[in-house]
């Protein structure tokens, strides 16, 4: 308990992760879905770019004059994080095109409606 | 001879510089001619590259003038190569087969940004093949789970929709799981290019029991998601049979396979076996590899469309993969590869025949495809010397696969896993058998019935032709190159 | 009973990923696995080897280039897909709906966008010399584009901010990428010893190699594809 304390942005992105993943399981609605999965990912980033914070040092941008390296904090977890925010948006957007193209097909976004569609 | 050293990142870059000049162009045909043209260049250099790999060994490359573990760069071994030279050849092959057939699947305004999707998604194979650095391999796996959901979209049918809306659904929970399993990693070796990880590791890893099982168990899910493990594949069959002909045959026989070898390179290269031997998740992989092959045989004696059938079989065959995996030797591992091989040029041949006689006779259902093979007889043979594989006929890659997984399972002392090989390959044969047997034989649906059907043109068939003699290739002179894919192996 | 289950189920999984958690590294330590050589690599000889005063964006745009390379093509590939998606390629009016007129939306976004344009263009242009770069420039750049699009009606502008007109921009920009980035990687990978753009000094604007020019391309790619997301879903086609 005392580890999860300490590590609070850990635990707290984990336990965004369960809500997201709940959300993914719970819900009928499929734009409720991909707003579940995009709180996953999101964790996900929280969580790695926790890893980057080092307590007391500065942001890792040089103002002036250069200092040493124990004066930074770690640069690699926001530059990775970059990354994956992009790919998190293109996957939303192609998600959401689906979705307005089932809309347009069956007319309706709730799932057991679709399937109940697809059973006739 | 150092300019050979480029070659893998050069097949890559020039995938996608000309899947960046496509959408400019309208004209079908000049569109075909770039995309063919840019995939005999890719199989010329992989060509080269192997046998440069094979004269000379394993080597890495670093990609600009920082070498890991600043930067990023590849690591190219024997294993890496024959799969380069796989992976471009099939596809050669299935997009030389649909230069005939795209136009009656897909409309032709659309044709020009399918060709770009099938170049994209090849290089995005090969990156996650070649690569050394694992954050690196999981942005090729986001390049590959949208173009592969692309390409099964391009046909605008209300069954693809539903099919391509589950793939991607599960293709970004897996991605998730593999994202947050790098985070662990990071988090408990801050090195991220798989060689430095794995040093690390070795050093570490008393201070993080359950962390390395969790880690363990995040990755196996994800990339398990991506590539059919027995509970997660439920997103296969219908995605791999809505999609247009070339499509399925591209996804079913490559798209699966590059997401297993990243999974072969963790467990083995990042986690090593002294790491696994203490943990349970091999144990847990060959059971449900295991499961896999006799379930989804069992699903598909009961599918009443042939597309269906063969999706099917897709996820038994990736069971023998991971039941291969789940072993936890080398010599398990080298089988499973070799298997891959074996597979890829078998699904792809057995799709297009099946697409050749879907399309030629109008119709899905086994049930109405009897007698068939009066009208297209090399079309239905070549599809018997595929099923013949599957099933397990000597001089064909398939028996190759399972002689030598019973012998990896005598080895390590498993003697159940020989009964459960045997079961499935005679579930195999009882789905393959009838759809042979009744298309030469059977008579019922030919009376009063005309076919509209004539054998297409030996032109047109000449990809699947020449898919079948690599086949035969690959199964007579199979040892030498499992000797290879061991030797690769064991040096790491 | 189904929603019992999956509440089930997630506390399980939180409870395994918290777990693991525990025996992290502590959060914010100056003792972290993951203060190594390669950070210190990365701050101390950053500025030099790359020209860059802003780390960040040299370790994306110099240390792990080819990383960014994929990314901006993830990008182009999602654009392409909702493409396939969603538009009609069949000639449709252009004015299918009614576009409700309002004349304090326009003549205020008259007044706006111009600001929001050179925010952009400063915070691309200045990517490495201070937080931004080509991704969150370029995300500004597209939201005028958006609040152009929300705020005049289509007949006016379906010339300027037309179909073939932006796809082409976004292939030139991908295409010219792919080859500087491919000249770059090949020059070094195989120590070729070609010729390298020169760093300059560093605090300039026209310093550090190649990375103003991949600013300025990632940033035109990034606000084309946020205006072609707003134009498909919201119209329908460009």
């Amino acid at each position: 308990m005392e580890a999860l304390m300490n590590n609070y942005y850990e635990t707290g992105a984990i336990i965004l992760f369960g809500v997201g993943f709940a959300l993914v399981l719970l819900n009928n609605n499929l734009i409720k879905k991909i707003i579940g999965m995009n709180i996953m990912d999101t964790s996900i980033f929280l969580f790695f770019i926790a890893k980057g914070y080092i307590a007391g040092k500065e942001a890792p941008i040089i103002t002036g004059v250069q200092k040493s390296a124990s004066a930074y904090i770690n640069p690699l977890p926001s530059a990775l994080m970059l990354t994956g925010i992009v790919v998190a948006v293109s996957t939303t957007a192609f998600a959401l095109s689906l979705v307005v193209k089932i809309y347009e097909n069956y007319g309706t976004v709730e799932l057991n409606q679709i399937t109940k569609f697809k059973e006739d | 001879m150092d300019i050979i050293k480029s070659f893998p990142l050069i097949i890559v870059m020039v995938l996608f510089i000309t899947a960046f000049i496509i959408p400019v162009i309208k004209n079908v045909k000049k569109a075909k001619t770039i995309s063919v043209s840019s995939l005999s260049l890719a199989v010329l250099l992989s060509l080269v590259n192997l046998v440069y790999v094979i004269k000379s060994g394993t080597y890495r490359y670093s990609i600009g003038h920082f070498d890991s573990p600043i930067g990023i760069e590849f690591s190219i071994g024997f294993i890496e190569g024959i799969m380069g030279v796989l992976f471009t050849f099939v596809t050669l092959m299935i997009v030389w087969y649909s230069l005939y057939t795209v136009e009656k699947d897909v409309k032709d305004n659309r044709i020009p940004l399918y060709y770009l999707l099938i170049n994209i998604l090849l290089a995005s194979l090969l990156g996650v093949v070649f690569t050394n650095d694992i954050f690196n391999a999981y942005v090729f796996i986001e390049v590959g789970t949208l173009s592969s959901c692309g390409i099964i979209i391009v046909k605008e049918k209300k069954q693809n929709l539903m099919a391509t809306t589950k793939y991607l659904f599960m293709s970004i929970l897996g991605s998730g799981l593999v994202l947050m399993g790098i985070a662990y990693l990071y988090s408990m070796t801050g090195h991220l290019n798989m060689d430095y990880i794995h040093r690390e590791l070795t050093n570490v890893y008393m201070n993080y029991p359950k962390a390395i099982l969790i880690t363990l168990g995040l990755f196996t899910i994800g990339l398990g998601v991506k590539s059919a493990m027995f509970p997660l594949h439920t997103w296969l069959p219908d995605a791999h049979s809505s999609a247009p002909t070339p499509s399925s045959a591209l996804l079913s026989s490559l798209v699966i396979k590059a997401y297993v070898l990243l999974l072969i390179k963790v467990l083995y290269k990042i986690f090593g076996m002294e790491i696994l031997a203490q943990f349970s998740v091999l144990r847990l992989i060959l059971i449900l590899g295991s499961a896999g092959m006799i379930m989804g045989s069992i699903f598909a004696i009961y599918q009443k469309e042939i597309k269906r059938v063969i999706a099917y079989s897709t996820v038994a065959q990736m069971g023998y993969i991971f039941m291969g995996i789940g072993l936890g030797s080398y010599v398990g591992v080298a089988i499973a590869i070799f298997h891959i091989i074996g597979h890829a040029v078998t699904k792809a041949s057995l799709f297009l025949t099946v697409g050749a006689i879907i399309e030629m006779t109008g119709s899905k259902k086994i049930s109405e495809l009897k007698g068939v093979g009066r009208e297209m007889p090399v079309t239905l043979s070549l599809f018997t010397l595929g099923a013949l594989s599957m099933v397990g006929i000597p001089l064909l890659p398939g028996f190759v696969s399972k002689w030598n997984f019973a012998l990896a399972a005598i080895e390590k002392g498993e003697i159940i896993l020989i009964g459960v090989i045997l079961a499935s390959s005679l579930l195999n044969a009882i789905y393959y058998f009838p759809i042979v047997i009744n298309g030469f034989f059977g008579e019922e649906n030919l009376e009063g019935k005309v076919y509209k059907a004539n054998s297409k043109p030996i032109k047109e068939l000449m990809p699947i032709i020449i898919l079948n003699f690599v086949m035969l290739y690959l199964g007579t002179s199979s040892s030498g190159i499992i000797q290879l894919i061991k030797n690769a192996l064991m040096q790491g | 009973m189904k929603n019992i289950f999956a509440v089930f189920l997630t506390m399980i999984l939180i409870g395994i990923l918290l777990s693991g958690v525990s025996e992290l590294p502590k959060f914010a330590a100056e003792k972290n696995p993951a203060v190594n050589e390669v950070m210190t690599h990365y701050i101390e000889k950053g500025p030099q080897e790359t020209g860059a005063m802003n780390i960040v964006t040299g370790i994306i745009l110099d240390y792990r280039a080819f990383d960014t390379f994929v990314e901006a093509s993830v990008l182009f590939t999602a654009v392409i897909v909702v493409i396939m998606v969603l538009k009609e390629f069949y000639t449709k009016s252009l004015v299918t709906g009614i576009f409700n007129e309002s004349l304090i939306l326009r003549e205020v976004s008259r007044l706006i966008i111009p600001f929001i344009q050179i925010f952009g263009i400063y915070i691309i242009l200045f990517g490495h010399l201070s937080p931004g770069g080509g991704f969150a420039g370029g995300t500004i750049l597209g939201v005028s584009l958006i609040l152009y699009g929300l705020s005049n009606n289509p007949i006016n502008y379906d010339k300027k901010l037309s179909y073939p007109i932006l796809i082409r921009l976004l292939c030139a920009g991908m295409l010219l990428y792919g080859f500087l980035k491919g000249y770059a990687f090949i020059n070094g990978g195989s120590h070729l010893g070609f010729h390298n753009p020169p760093l300059g000094t560093l605090g300039n604007i026209i310093s550090g190699g190649l990375i103003l020019p991949l600013n300025i391309l990632v940033g035109m790619v990034v606000a084309i594809t946020m205006y072609f997301f707003f134009s498909l879903f919201d119209k329908g086609e460009i």
